[in-house]
């Protein structure tokens, strides 16, 4: 025990006076309020919208409560002043491949969405919470106190210092994890980009090919005038969803335009598309009631291409496509629905992420028999969002799979909200 | 001269219908399937000379295709081709298994079809 520096007894006085119980030990306190400590980090968690708004409660405090457990067993295991200052400098011992819960919870962030800030932000909640909670503490409302300790002023910085080592040690995993899976997404998004873009361009070319002999009937000339629109349109789509992508990556937003906009034609004319490249494929459209809004045309147009190409790729041939567009008092309610297998309850949570879903290290690419890069619902997302709306997903195999963006009527145009930015 | 026989499986409607109307011609004849399934299927039926084979299905891989086929004919010509770039593991499959990277050119599988011709010898 470290003797209390010099007028601590004075400082302990006033601790004392605000309801600070000096018997009990920090880890203590976190293994006896770890519900509440969880419940309170668990409130500024949720606010990381809009990733977090997709996951279960269960999902976002999943690791918490381990990493405190953790940081709990930590602090009370003696350590000698050569592992802390080891520590402190990030070479804590680890086993050789533990997984711990941080490590784990940063792999999972990374597979929510999650970027680095938010990450590092739920770290700081977490330390946050609990260092707050602590200094609340009051006699009457405590846990019983774990084994009894007499706690000095300078014994409870120690205190607080080894919860900030734990903590610490928890973000450095948490973050070395998290680093490892955006490599390992960032190699598979480009190796899936060149494949997206090689598959079409091939078609292209090799219909170049045959568009140059010259025994070809007029009928096969259009067929093969079809396949290079077709496939030029795919690769088109794929270029603007990347810039998109990039452009939000970057942290500039998609840029909207808003003018008064009627979204029926914008149907019309993304159906045409989507038929002219797909003439088998039969689809529905119902549209009724007002459409007519304060939003980005050419914008909300690319997000409903992105979902009835969705809907062509991945739905049964045979089935009909459905359009629907209704105009009601607070806004309009897009429907794009597609039958065929249904998606898997587990992808649901991330379907809107891009290129994000789970692959084991080293898997071979070439094993995987579909991959995509989701760039498409991503950018649909961010669209809707921009315009202040919501983009929600069903699926199940009577319902067949249904997107349904939401798009509130926007306030009238003032000079200066002509021009936002989405996000 | 025997015909070549070249069975094609590729998921994309556009570059099958396309690359078997340019592959087809005198003595050669084309068969294409969409799925590997479908493929595996064909293949016990009869072997082809060339089995072209994209990687990416849905469903049963290219790759996996290959290992069926190759498990019971290990001499069984196949061509693979992906828009992802190939790893060490193609070589591994069977000596007479060959990778072409997508986008390729016309001549780079006239180049193969000509090696294979000339493997298999006056038939």
């Amino acid at each position: 025990m470290k003797p209390p520096c010099p007028d601590s007894g004075a400082i302990v006085e006033k601790l004392r006076e605000r309801g600070w119980q000096p018997t009990m030990s920090l880890s203590a306190f976190i293994s006896d309020n770890l519900d509440a400590i969880v419940g309170e980090w668990e409130v500024f968690a949720k606010t990381l919208l809009p990733v977090a708004g997709t996951m279960s409660d269960l999902a976002l405090r999943d690791h918490c409560r381990e990493i405190l457990l953790a940081a709990v067993a930590d602090m009370q295991t003696r350590e000698t002043e050569s592992q802390r200052a080891a520590k402190s400098q990030g070479h804590a011992p680890q086993e050789a491949g533990a997984d711990t819960a941080a490590t784990a919870h940063g792999a999972l962030r990374h597979l929510s969405g999650f970027d680095l800030v938010q990450l590092v932000a739920e770290f700081r909640a977490l330390r946050a919470s609990v260092l707050a909670l602590w200094s609340r503490r009051k006699p009457a409302g405590l846990a019983a106190a774990g084994a009894p300790e007499v706690s000095t002023v300078a014994s409870e910085i120690e205190q607080i210092t080894r919860f900030n080592e734990a903590i610490d040690q928890a973000l450095a995993e948490s973050v070395d994890s998290y680093s490892s899976a955006v490599t390992a997404s960032r190699d598979m998004f480009l190796a899936v980009l060149g494949h997206d873009l090689r598959g079409p361009l091939q078609a292209i070319s090799m219909t170049g090919r045959l568009l140059l002999k010259p025994e070809m009937s007029e009928a096969a000339r259009q067929q093969a005038a079809m396949r290079i629109q077709r496939n030029s349109t795919t690769m088109g789509l794929l270029i603007s969803d990347l810039l998109e992508f990039m452009r939000t990556r970057l942290g500039s937003g998609i840029p909207l335009a808003r003018t008064s906009c009627d979204f029926g034609p914008v149907c019309t004319t993304a159906l045409e598309t989507i038929r002219a490249g797909n003439p088998e494929q039969s689809f529905d459209e119902q549209i009724s009631g007002d459409l007519v809004l304060c939003a980005d045309g050419p914008r909300l147009h690319q997000a409903l291409l992105n979902l009835l190409s969705n809907a062509v790729q991945h739905g049964d041939p045979g089935r009909t496509i459905s359009l629907s567009a209704q105009g009601g008092d607070d806004g309009i309610e897009v429907r794009v629905t597609n039958f065929g297998r249904p998606i898997e309850e587990s992808a649901l949570q991330t379907i809107f992420e891009p290129l994000v879903r789970a692959t084991s290290p080293g898997a071979d690419l070439h094993e995987q028999s579909k991959t995509s890069l989701g760039l498409g619902l991503f950018i649909v997302r961010e669209i809707v969002a921009g315009h202040g709306g919501s983009v929600t997903v069903q699926s199940s195999v009577d319902e067949g799979t249904s997107f349904t963006m939401r798009l509130p009527r926007a306030q009238a145009l003032s000079a200066k909200a002509a021009v936002t930015s989405a996000r | 001269m025997k015909t070549l026989s070249i069975m094609y499986v590729e998921d994309n409607q556009d570059l099958r219908d396309t690359l078997s109307e340019l592959l087809v011609g005198p003595g050669r004849a084309v068969a294409a399937y969409a799925t590997g399934e479908a493929a595996v299927e064909a293949w016990e039926a009869g072997a082809p000379d060339l089995l072209l084979t994209d990687i990416s299905l849905p469903g049963m891989s290219g790759t996996d295709l290959a290992r069926i086929v190759l498990a019971k004919n290990p001499a069984q010509w196949v061509a693979l081709c992906s828009g992802y770039e190939f790893g060490k593991h193609v070589a591994t499959l069977g000596a007479n298994v060959r990778a072409l990277p997508k986008p390729f050119e016309l001549e780079q599988l006239e180049a193969l079809i000509d090696e294979i011709n000339a493997a298999l010898g006056p038939r």
